[in-house]
Order: structure tokens, then sequence, then C-alpha cells
């Protein structure tokens, strides 16, 4: 007895002030959702997210225990004091016209390189590394390659064959700090990755709006990801009409789910992977929709406020940039405010802007340029524009 | 003499209008070789709207010219064509009395060095007399309105014609002999841009001699030296000062070619203009006229970004000398290349930038045969003229010691 009370000091002394070398690793936790949400085409859109979330200080030294985080990304943000990172790969256009609103909003800033790969890339206090390849050979991974997973889970049906033959296909690594409590005195960093494809009805379903997810992966969910704390897909089933039955869905969701996205009601499908009652029934989990009717083709809504651009003249020294603004709504005029950065290479003259609406002069409100400075900064101009109710500026 | 002027006056004008009026004169203004960075009409009007922004014009990579400028075109925008004509009317304007009271002053020195025998015998044939004299000064109006660069540069709206006008009052109020104007016409030039602060040698020269073929006391000579230094450092102070601080930006202006960022190497390159003032000066210290022309001719070749409206200042000088003709060895073959160069030049651009089937070194071998044209030019005048000066000394037909035609060898 006598002899265990200083053997119990010790031991309280060692994992006391020297016992941080002892000490647990920092919790991390992953989430992976997808969401298949068939569009008003007849196309099935397809978006996965991996949120990984880390209670770790990476600003300050010493951390060399990764597990869930991929460390060449948190080298990287150790290293240059990162605040945020956003990086996105992006192959192919979001149309708009076709298939509503995406769901995770496409990126801002757009860098055309090559013949159809676009890649926009934005991070904080820090030097960015980018490549461009033609859409047919490997996706450019950043450098960590935090899209290596162990095979199971969602990410079992990230096969790279399938994923490219899609016309739309855009991958985005988002990190950035979030606050673990009210007051903020601790931050966990959150990755985010996500993956949108859309797959083209044509070769997937073969002619028919039919899909599953061997028919577009050319995979089935076989078993959860274990270090996943979340494992769910979500399938959009809003057109579904209890007395319509107008599709049907195989397996039945367990539950469902409804809010209200980008101003529509939606329902929406739940399968929990983590459900021992999901998987058990079959060894592979294979979401099957059938069409019981043709939907009725009806146009996706048009969004009130869209805009397009276009260049023209030719050569260097003649040449146009349009924006065009629409405002489609019937008696309702908005204000909108304009934020627009073009690369400094392009030589802008602002005693050529001229804005239009209806065929007359219409002047901002608000007008704030700031000019480039050779491969220092490009153009900044931000406006503020009333558009006329049924208009294109 | 006013009735001819004016007719040329009126004829250029109209050529100047009716350029304007057609499509030639949006194609002119983007021309690489008649308007340049520096001086650019387009970029003039990019900075007026920027400070209409509230932007600092001096903010972009875009507006290079002087705070003088937006001042005076913050007012004028709206007559920019005409406050153009009446620029290149009013350089030709005042070469035309500078030209007609310079050539006064040559037939006084002549007549002084005739009679004080200080020419050789048989020289006769050299002088000049005021016949031959009487049609130079509307011939050099003539040569700067209608020479194709002027107008060009006048349809383009290049403020390198402003310069040239404050230039061409320098040698106005220099050869009439105001120390003051000149000082100030010769600071607003090199505020535009830094090179006609060399003109500053030969003013001073040409001032200081003619206060000596006037009864004047040695003192104020002397005094009239300290006053032009003054003046013009008081000047460019006050441009600084004054001009200088809304923009808050005005010392890069003086360097444009280190604003637009070229290599350290080639600063040598720029600085080659200022070296050959020291030389000229000792060479040519009893010819400040002649001096000025080789020193504008110096600063046309040798600046940053030249154009064509650099090359008709100069041009606009021949006739001064076309006593010299007949010493002039390689003219035919100077024509031939500065024909040529304009005409290839609007060619290789377009082969280069638009059909892609030439490339730069096609283009810089053009601007480099133009300018080697422009230095065999000058370097052509000043032998001519050299060799005059010592014909006139030595005689004009020099026999060798042996009694055959002796041959001049410059060294």
């Amino acid at each position: 007895m006598a002899a265990a009370m200083p053997l119990a000091l010790l031991v309280l002394l060692l994992l006391g002030p020297g016992g941080w070398c002892l000490a647990e690793p920092p919790r991390d936790s992953l989430r992976e959702e997808l969401v298949i949400t068939p569009l008003p085409s007849g196309d099935v859109a397809a978006t996965f997210q991996f949120r990984t979330r880390w209670d770790s200080e990476l600003q300050r030294e010493g951390v060399s225990h990764y597990r869930l985080f991929p460390k060449a990304l948190g080298q990287l943000i150790s290293k240059y004091s990162l605040r945020e990172l956003h990086l996105s790969f992006t192959q192919g256009f979001w149309r708009t016209r076709y298939w509503g609103p995406p769901f995770l909003q496409a990126p801002s800033v757009w860098i055309n390189l090559g013949r159809s790969s676009v890649m926009s890339s934005q991070g904080s206090s820090a030097p960015l590394s980018t490549s461009s390849t033609p859409p047919t050979q490997s996706l450019p991974l950043p450098p960590s390659n935090p899209w290596v997973w162990p095979m199971a889970g969602l990410s079992v049906l990230l096969k790279a064959d399938r994923l490219f033959h899609t016309s739309y296909h855009s991958q985005a690594v988002h990190i950035r700090p979030v606050c673990r409590n009210a007051r903020c005195t601790s931050i966990s960093w959150e990755l985010r990755q996500t993956l949108s494809v859309v797959f083209d009805a044509f070769i997937t379903g073969q002619g028919k709006k039919d899909w599953s997810l061997f028919r577009m992966f050319s995979r089935t969910l076989t078993e959860p990801c274990p270090l996943a704390s979340e494992s769910r897909v979500y399938v959009d089933i809003t057109t579904y009409n209890q007395d319509n039955e107008t599709l049907e869905v195989h397996p039945p969701p367990t539950t469902t789910y409804q809010d209200v996205i980008l101003g529509t009601r939606k329902t929406y499908a739940i399968y929990d992977l983590l459900d021992t009652a999901m998987i058990n029934n079959s060894r592979n989990l294979n979401i099957q929709l059938k069409w019981k009717r043709p939907p009725e083709n009806e146009a996706p809504p048009v969004p009130f406020l869209h805009a397009q651009r276009y260049v023209s003249g030719y050569g260097l020294q003649k040449g146009e940039l349009s924006t065009l603004l629409y405002n489609t709504h019937p008696y309702r005029a908005f204000p909108v405010l304009l934020l627009d950065t073009v690369p400094w290479y392009l030589r802008l003259y602002v005693h050529t802007l001229t804005i239009t609406s209806k065929g007359k002069e219409n002047k901002p409100s608000y007008i704030h340029y700031q000019p480039a400075q050779d491969r220092l900064q490009p153009h900044l101009l931000e406006m503020l524009i009333q558009l006329p109710a049924n208009s294109v500026t | 003499m006013a009735a001819p002027l004016v007719l040329v006056l009126v004829v250029a004008v109209t050529v100047r209008a009716a350029l304007f009026r057609s499509s030639l004169a949006e194609f002119i203004s983007e021309r690489v070789e008649v308007v340049s960075p520096l001086s650019s009409w387009k970029r003039v009007v990019e900075g007026l709207s920027l400070l209409d922004l509230g932007v600092s014009p001096y903010s972009g990579a875009v507006f290079h010219e002087t705070p003088l400028i937006i001042y005076l075109f913050h007012f004028l925008i709206d007559y920019a064509e005409l406050v153009f004509m009446i620029t290149d009317a009013l350089t030709a304007i005042a070469l035309y009395f500078a030209i007609q009271d310079f050539n006064k002053v040559v037939f006084k020195k002549q007549k002084l060095l005739l009679e004080l025998d200080q020419y050789a015998p048989d020289v006769a044939e050299l002088i000049r007399t005021p016949m031959e004299m009487r049609y130079i000064p509307l011939k050099v109006a003539l040569f700067y309105l209608l020479n194709p660069y002027t107008i060009l540069s006048c349809v383009a709206k290049s403020t390198c014609a402003i310069n040239n006008t404050l230039i061409a009052f320098f040698i106005l109020t220099t050869i009439k002999g105001s120390a003051f104007l000149s000082a100030i016409f010769l600071a607003l030039a090199t505020y535009q841009s830094l090179y006609p602060l060399t003109l500053f040698v030969p003013g001073l020269l040409y001032l200081l001699q003619t206060r000596h073929i006037n009864p004047n006391s040695a003192a104020a000579v002397h005094t009239c030296e300290n006053e032009e230094q003054s003046l013009l450092d008081l000047f460019l102070g006050v441009c600084h000062d004054v001009c200088g601080k809304p923009s808050g930006n005005h010392l890069p202006l003086l360097l444009p070619s280190q604003l637009l960022g070229f290599h350290p190497r080639s600063l040598w390159l720029y600085i080659n203009v200022f070296f050959y003032t020291i030389p000229l000066a000792i060479k040519l210290k009893e010819h400040p006229i002649f001096f000025m022309f080789i020193q504008i001719a110096v600063i046309a070749i040798f600046k940053s970004y030249p154009t064509v409206g650099d090359v008709a200042l100069y041009m606009a000088f021949f006739p001064v000398w076309n006593h010299l003709y007949r010493f002039l060895r390689n003219i035919f073959v100077l024509t031939c290349i500065i024909i040529v160069c304009s005409l290839l030049f609007p060619v290789l651009w377009h082969l280069w930038i638009y059909a892609g089937s030439a490339n730069s070194n096609f283009f810089y071998a053009i601007t480099l045969t133009f300018n080697v044209g422009q230095i065999l030019l000058i370097s052509d005048y000043f032998y001519a003229f050299l060799r005059r000066e010592y014909y006139l000394t030595h005689g004009l037909y020099l026999t060798a010691k042996d009694g055959t035609e002796a041959m001049l060898v410059l060294k």
C-alpha cells in the first residue's frame, strides 16, 4: 500500500505536466453524404460530400499525428499559415437552362485552361500551385492526394472511368477553421471535399430515364466506411406523388426528409448506410429509380436573375467583353450588385464601359473600379445596377 | 510673308479635318508607330474617366501623362480635335518666326565674319545671300505641317504634338533672347518627358552668345546664366509641388521607362540621349542652333518610346540647312531607307500580330533599320556642316603640297 502511493503519484506526475506526449490525439470525425437528383432534362446529378472535422490547433508546432485529415494538407496549412483554402477543378459547364440551379454553387473565379477544363482556386495568404491536363487523362490532384480513400463506404462509387464520361464534373476541396464553442477559444479544422457529376441520360440509361447506382457507377454500396461517423445517401423524390405513382424507388426508403432548398420545397429519401438493417438485408445496396409514368417534361423554373458573358472582337487590339444580366420577373425591378474581376493581362479601358437596359443607357447607382497593375492585381469592378423588370441589361 | 503662311495653315487644317472625319482616324490612333503608351490619346481619356470615378489615374499601369495634361483636357475634352489642330498650327507659327529671326542672326554673323576676314578668299559660292534665305521660314512651316508623320500624329491625337509645341516655343523664345520665357517653356517640356532637359545646354549657349554680339556688359552675361538656371530649377520645383500634389505621383512620371518596368541594363540605352550633350557642346559651341537640331534628333532616336511625331519635329529643320545639300553624301540611300521602312512598319505589324506568320523579330528589325537610317541621316548632316565650316575657313579648292587636289579626311 505504501509502495502503491508513490507509484500512483509517479503515474499522475507523468500524466500531468509531462503528459502531453501521452495525451490522446485530437479527435476527428468523417461524415459522408451522397445526394442524387434527377434533373428536369432527364440527366442525373450526383453530389458527393465528405466532411472531415479535426479538433486540432494546426497553426502550432508539434502536430504529427494525422489520421483522417490528410497529412500533406495539414502540413500545407501549418507551413504557410493558411486561413482558408478553396481549390476546385471543373470540367464542363453547368447548363442552368436545362438542369436548373446547381446543388452546390459553381466556383466564382474561372480560369480557362486547355480545351474544356476550367479551374478555379482561391487561397488566403498562400501561394498556389496549379496544373491543367486535357480532360481525357487522369485527373490532376492537389499535391496531397486527399482523394485516395480506404475502399469502403461511399468512396466505393468513385470509380474513375465512369466518372469521366459525364457532362459535368467538378471536384473541390475546401478547408476552413470552425469554432468549437460559442466564444471561439479553440478552433477545429473542417475539410470539405465535394464531387459533383452529371450523368448523361443516354449513356447511362440507354434512352430510358430510369437509373440505378450500378448503371451509373458500375458499383454498388457494399459496406459502410468504418471511419465515418455518418454515411448517408439522399435521393430527390420531389416529383413523387402517392396518388399518381409517377416513380418508384427501390429499396423503399426508411425515412424521408423535407426541406426548402434554393426556394423550392424538396423531398428526399434517406438511406443511412450505418443503419445495420439497411445493409444486412442484401449484401449490397443498389438504389434504383423507375419511372412508372414518364414525367411531364416541365422546363426547370427559370431563375429570376441569371447572367451570361461573352467575348467579341478579334486580335489583341480590338476585343469586347459583354455581360448580359437577365431579369425575368414580370413586374419587379431588382437592384443587383455586380462584382467582376478580370485578369491583368486583359487591358480594359473603363471609359469604354457602357450599360444599356432596354435600349436606353442605364447609369449605375454606385461604381467602384480598381484598375489592374501588371502582374500584381486584377481589374476589380463593382457596380450597383437597377435591373428593370423583364429586361436584359 | 503672312499670306503664304496663312495659306499653308489653311491647307494643313483642311487635310487634318478631312482625316479626322474619315474612318482612318481610329485606325491611325491605334498604330504603334504613331502613338506610344506614353502619348496615346486613349490613355488620356482613360485617365480622365478614372478621375471621374474617383480613382487616382495613376493607380493602374495605364496612365502615364502629367497632371498638367489632365487639367488641360478636363475642360477641353470635347474639343480635342480642335486642340490638336491648334497645337500643330502653333508649332508651325513658332518655327516660322524662330527661323525668320535666326536667319537674320546668321546673316549678321556672316557679315561680321566677312568683315573680320575670317573666311578664305575663294569661298564666295558658300556664302549665303538674303535672297536664298527668303523662303526658308515658309518652307520650315510647310515641312512641319504637311509632313505625313505630323499629320498622322495629329490625327491620332498623340500628346507628342503638345511636346513638340513646347519645344518649338522654347526655340522661338531662345532665339528672341528672352531667358525667362525660354526657361518656362523648357521646364514645361521637360516636365512632360525628361529628354528636353538636354536642350538646356544649347539654349544657354545661344543666349550667352547673342548677349555677346549685342554690346552688353560681362556681368549681364553671368546674371543671365544664373537667372536661367535658377528659373529652370524654380519652375521644375513649382511644377512638382503644385501640379504634383493632386496626383501624389509625379516623380515616376519623369522616368516613364522605369515606370514601365524595363531591364536595368537597357538603362544605358536611354542615358545615351544625355551622353551626346557634352561632346556636341564641345564641338558645336559656336553653332548652338545646329547643336539644338542634332540634340532634338538624338532625342527622337534614342528616347524610350519614340514615335513618328518626334521625327517630324527635327525633319522640319531640314530647309534651314539646305545650303549643306552639296555636301551630303548618302541622301538618296537614306531617303529610300526612311520611305521603305515607313511603308513596311504596318505590313510587318499586321503579319506579326494578325496573320501570325511573322514574329517580333521582323518588326524589331524594321525599327532597327529605321533608327539606323535616322542615325546615318544625322551624322551625314553633321559631317556636311563640319565640312562646310572647314571649307569656309580654309578655302574651297584645297590643293596638296604638290599642287593636286587634296582629299579631306574626317578624323
